[in-house]
């Protein structure tokens, strides 16, 4: 098959490859498959947590080189975008960008589904911060 | 146990007699090839019990070969083109719906095709702790594929038994996947509620996520180990 040049690149000069603690402060990290071709694909953003603004993205995708384009895409795309404005990224943003073609589409969903799931558990740690300063400490 | 049968459909007329086919491939009336019907599926084209799950390959086999010898296109060579062009149709689905059946993941594929309207609808949670397990594995194999010394025997002699487990878990999924077959043929044969149909398809689809997830690294274990570079796709 052959890929776009865009994917190319990304696929051959992927940016933001590593990880962060996933217990350090402001990291969340989202874990997301894609059952049918068996991708993984983890994504993690650094937020700043008073102005909501995301600082940092790392990314690993053990899969195919649409879904390693779509990862690095997305997490350039979301450095300095405050997380409503992440959240608010399509997956189709990325098909265009990439010219993906329709069998790999599924790529660039999982691109949007791991930057969510990050952003949610970004909000799940910050949210269990707060409670815990406030005396409401929940069992982990 | 495979029951060969054919199906049930009665509605449909003979194109050159006019007489009910029953559904069967040839007119029992006049012996005429009928085109495949409308609402057929793989099952129904092999003569099998309406998605039934557990198939013995033997039965299977049978069945495909001798449907394949009724329609081929060699016998209709003599025929009118609207004869020749049902046989090759003929042909060409019988070949399909046998690869399809016979192979445990492209069936239960197909029966979820089959059974739910759309896949979109049914994005599953993600089994987040198999995937924190494989991306921890895959991280390791690339350490590996960066190591020089005894750190790469060391990684390496690991690696190989992360390997034999992940078989190991990949071919559970196999034994689950034919108890659920089991089950659903069960489930169909005693006319099981809806809601108990619907628990087992998102079984099965659970079971087949993890099976591609678990390949996924299979693949990339092995061509580590073996030297070679990471598999694209």
């Amino acid at each position: 098959m052959a890929y776009s040049d865009k994917v190319i690149d990304h696929y051959k000069n992927p940016r933001n490859v590593g990880s962060f603690s996933k217990s350090e402060q402001g990291v969340g990290t989202g874990i997301v498959g894609a059952p049918e071709c068996g991708d993984v694909m983890k994504l993690q953003i650094k937020v700043n947590e008073k102005t909501e603004v995301i600082e940092e993205a790392r990314f690993k995708t053990f899969g195919c080189g649409s879904a390693i384009a779509s990862s690095s895409l997305i997490t350039e795309w979301v450095k300095g975008k405050s997380i409503e404005e992440a959240l608010a990224i399509k997956n189709t943003e990325i098909v265009s960008e990439l010219s993906l073609p329709p069998v790999k589409i599924h790529c660039s969903v999982l691109a949007e589904d791991a930057i969510k799931a990050a952003i949610a558990d970004y909000k799940k740690k910050t949210d269990q911060a707060g409670n815990e300063t406030h005396g409401h400490h929940r069992d982990q | 146990m495979a029951t060969i049968e054919t199906n049930k459909h009665t509605d449909h007329l003979c194109w050159s007699c006019y007489q009910p086919t029953g559904g069967k491939p040839f007119c029992p009336d006049c012996a005429t090839i009928l085109p495949v019907p409308p609402q057929s599926n793989y099952f129904s084209i092999l003569g099998l019990d309406a998605k039934r799950m557990s198939l013995e390959p033997e039965r299977l086999e049978e069945a495909f070969y001798a449907l394949s010898r009724q329609v081929h296109p060699d016998h209709y060579q003599s025929r009118s083109p609207k004869e020749r062009q049902i046989a090759e149709e003929r042909a060409a689905v019988v070949n399909v719906a046998y690869r399809t059946l016979r192979d445990p993941i492209a069936r239960t594929e197909y029966l979820l095709e089959l059974e739910t309207s759309s896949p979109q609808e049914h994005r599953d949670q993600p089994p987040a702790e198999l995937l924190s397990q494989l991306i921890e594995i895959e991280e390791i194999v690339e350490a590996y594929r960066g190591s020089a010394g005894a750190e790469r025997g060391a990684l390496k002699d690991f690696l190989k038994e992360v390997h034999r487990s992940l078989e190991a878990r990949r071919e559970a999924t196999e034994t689950e996947l034919h108890e659920a077959f089991e089950l659903w043929d069960r489930l169909v044969a005693e006319e099981g509620s809806e809601e108990a149909k619907a628990s087992l398809l998102k079984r099965l689809r659970e079971l087949l996520h993890h099976r591609s997830y678990l390949t996924t690294t299979i693949r990339d274990l092995s061509a580590a180990l073996a030297g070679e570079p990471r598999p694209g796709s």
